[in-house]
């Protein structure tokens, strides 16, 4: 039904495909947006491709809300062009865009019918009533609630509200569908669900989704390629697996996930494998990661907590180097204990022990060498403050 | 348990009564101040008068109620018409002005609505014998409107409905105004960005979106300024003539000029009978019961 759908409507009112840059439906090129004096996106550079799940992540304030309202239409870009299927956008009204919003407080209106509502941008778009009322039907049907379409948006839950604009939105078969933190007013459960029900739709309908969030995990879930911003900058873009083992910035590394950040400098750089001075001027050997460092450069090792064990734990694989620490803090958690240790220069470092690190033989105070194995330490090329070395979290 | 139970009735009981005393107090004005005068309204109206200076006589005197329309119908249609044209056309004055002060206001709005609301400082009696010097045959008003050329030389707009409905406009203005500035208000204006989002052009934004979700405010603001214009009849007075007299116009010269308060009494009761009629049909139509959000 849906790829009947998809083939025979087309898309309404406007946009017609460009050749030659069929699999890029965005493009962005150094966008920047002042407000005033203040720099809200300071260079937003990126492709988006045609059918992918694209999150833009990052804390309140980094840009990416007003990024996602320069591709909608809503706010113009001080410098750089947005293209939209090949075509400049920058300066075209949001009513003459095929893009659609879905917004963080789904702005339905309040005195239409959920019908009316999902019929909007049909009827605007001059599509006749007969096709109306059948794409209406379908995506009613698609978000699963097609027996609510006479209600008023009040009458409903939120969690409903939210399919209710996400079909509103969708039923115009836009070129890309603009995700404004859609969730964040729902609890924890009903996201999760939401979070799976969002793919479920996106694969069914094939449309481009560009998807704004500050919550990391949502983001991993989602996504086919994420882009990390803060403070106006996108500091790396990358498929899920990549920016949780690859960061390529220290901001990346502690927002997504919780990581334990060292300052270290390269000694030296043979092979596939990097000597590195830590501060308390012991030698760790950690893969190269694809860069190649110069010698002297100060960068930071990043040592994700799951990959932290206990000396008298098993290593899995090569050991890459052990840090002498005292226990600070120990925490059971169900599958993990999280343990907090401080290094002899006083940096907080965390680790989560599974049954087999057999954590109840650590107690807090005691002595212990945290050890990892040689592919569980990864360099980030980028050096910390040191006031900022230890356990970096977003959340 | 049976403890229990007793505790429970004597709450829901005090529970059951606290409705009717937090109303009593409003009942009780109603009761003295509307419902009583208003029976002896009807008690008036259905009296008749031996002399001119007698004591009405209660005596079944529907007579006084034919006489309100057969003598006093161009009176009473002159009344609404009047009425309508200053509700229209405040809403065409005051809609714009809420709507730029409630989306441009920024941090003016306060400062903006209070302004609105300056007139009330001086008297409503004043300020209509203020527009007399400002529309009389030689005022700032005409002068300007007779260096116009073409302007006929025997224009002008004291004594004529044009005046008097300039005054009503005027005079219960700010009535329409903050109502419909509070629902504007109201609105999130995000809704508008969903319109645009959604191929609405900026006008089918506001038609579709913005003018429905105020309409609760362009119903009240109408009934503030109808009702009250309706009946009115110092405009009349001073911004009309004879020739535009208006049903408050005679009322207020039955009551307190010849002294026929059954008649008076027929005419208000009448009046209000009839406002009652237009709105209940008026809120049928706009159905603004839906928008309580």
């Amino acid at each position: 039904m849906n790829e009947v759908l998809l083939g025979e409507e087309g898309t309404p009112g406007h946009g017609a495909a460009v050749a030659g840059t069929a699999d890029v439906v965005i493009r962005l090129e150094n966008v920047v947006k002042k407000f005033g004096e203040y720099t809200a996106v300071e260079s937003a550079d990126f492709d988006i491709a045609e059918g992918e799940f694209f999150s833009m992540l990052g804390p309140s304030g980094c840009g990416k809300t007003t990024t996602l309202r320069m591709i909608a239409g809503f706010e113009q870009p001080t410098a750089g062009r947005i293209l939209l299927d090949g075509v400049d956008v920058s300066k075209t009204p949001p009513h003459k865009r095929n893009v659609n919003t879905v917004f963080q407080n789904y702005a339905l209106f309040p005195h239409m019918s959920v019908f009316d509502n999902v019929a909007f941008g049909l009827r605007n778009a001059k599509v006749p009533e007969a096709d109306v009322t059948k794409r209406v039907t379908d995506l009613l049907e698609i978000v699963r609630l097609p027996e609510y379409a006479k209600r008023r948006p009040n009458q409903l839950s939120g969690g409903q509200q939210q399919r209710i604009a996400l079909a509103r939105a969708l039923v115009n078969l836009p070129k890309a569908l603009l995700l404004d933190e859609p969730l964040g007013a729902l609890d924890l459960k009903l996201r999760q669900a939401m979070q799976l029900e969002l793919k479920r739709i996106q694969r069914e309908v094939g449309i481009t989704f560009i998807f704004v969030t500050h919550d990391q995990e949502e983001a991993l879930t989602m996504s086919d390629r994420i882009a990390v911003m803060t403070q106006g900058r996108t500091d790396q873009i990358g498929t899920p697996t990549q920016i949780y083992h690859q960061p390529t910035t220290a901001f990346v590394a502690g927002f997504i996930g919780t990581a334990n950040l060292l300052p270290v400098t390269v000694r030296s750089h043979e092979g596939t494998t990097v000597t590195v001075d830590s501060r308390t001027g012991s030698q760790f050997r950690v893969p190269s990661g694809g860069r190649s460092h110069q010698p002297g450069s100060e960068v930071t090792l990043m040592i994700r907590p799951e990959r932290l064990v206990p000396s008298f734990a098993p290593v899995d694989g090569v050991a890459g180097g052990s840090i002498p620490t005292t226990v600070t803090s120990l925490v059971f958690q169900g599958p993990v204990v999280r343990c907090e240790v401080q290094t002899d220069v006083g940096s907080a470092l965390v680790a989560h022990l599974g049954p087999e690190d057999d954590p109840g033989r650590l107690s807090v105070g005691s002595r212990v060498d945290m050890t990892w194995a040689y592919e569980g330490a990864y360099l980030v090329p980028e050096a910390i403050d040191p006031e900022a070395a230890g356990i970096t979290q977003s959340n | 348990m049976a403890a229990d139970t007793s505790s429970d009735d004597r709450g829901l009981r005090k529970g059951k009564w606290a409705p009717y005393g937090l109303l009593s107090p409003g009942i009780l004005w109603l009761v003295l101040f509307f419902l009583v005068p208003v029976m002896i309204l009807v008690r008036t109206a259905l009296s008749s008068k031996a002399s001119r200076f007698a004591n009405p006589e209660f005596s079944w005197q529907f007579s006084n109620f034919t006489s309100a329309f057969t003598d006093y119908g161009p009176q009473f249609a002159r009344s609404f018409l009047f009425a309508g044209i200053a509700t229209v056309s405040a809403i065409l004055i005051g809609y714009p002005l809420a709507y730029w002060i409630a989306t441009q206001g920024g941090r003016w709005k306060n400062l903006l609505i209070g302004l609105v609301v300056v007139p009330f400082f001086t008297s409503y009696l004043i300020r209509t014998i203020a527009w007399t010097s400002l529309l009389k045959d030689d005022g700032v008003i005409l002068n300007v409107i007779h260096a116009i050329p073409f302007v006929p030389q025997d224009f002008r707009l004291l004594a004529t409905p044009a005046g008097v409905i300039g005054g009503l406009t005027y005079n219960f203005l700010s009535f329409m105004i903050l109502p419909i500035y509070v629902s504007l208000e109201k609105i999130d204006f995000r809704l508008t960005e969903a319109a645009a989002d959604l191929y609405g052009t900026p006008w089918q934004a506001f038609k579709k979106v913005v003018l429905p979700l105020s309409m609760p405010g362009v119903f009240a603001g109408s009934l503030l300024v109808f009702i009250p214009a309706a009946g009115d009849y110092l405009n009349n007075r001073y911004l009309g003539s004879p020739k535009t007299s208006m049903i408050g116009t005679v009322v207020q010269d039955k009551f307190l000029v010849q002294f026929d308060y059954p008649v008076a009494a027929a005419l208000s009761l009448v009046l209000m009978a009839i406002i009652t009629t237009m709105v209940l049909i008026y809120s049928k139509f706009l159905g603004t019961e839906g928008l309580a959000v």
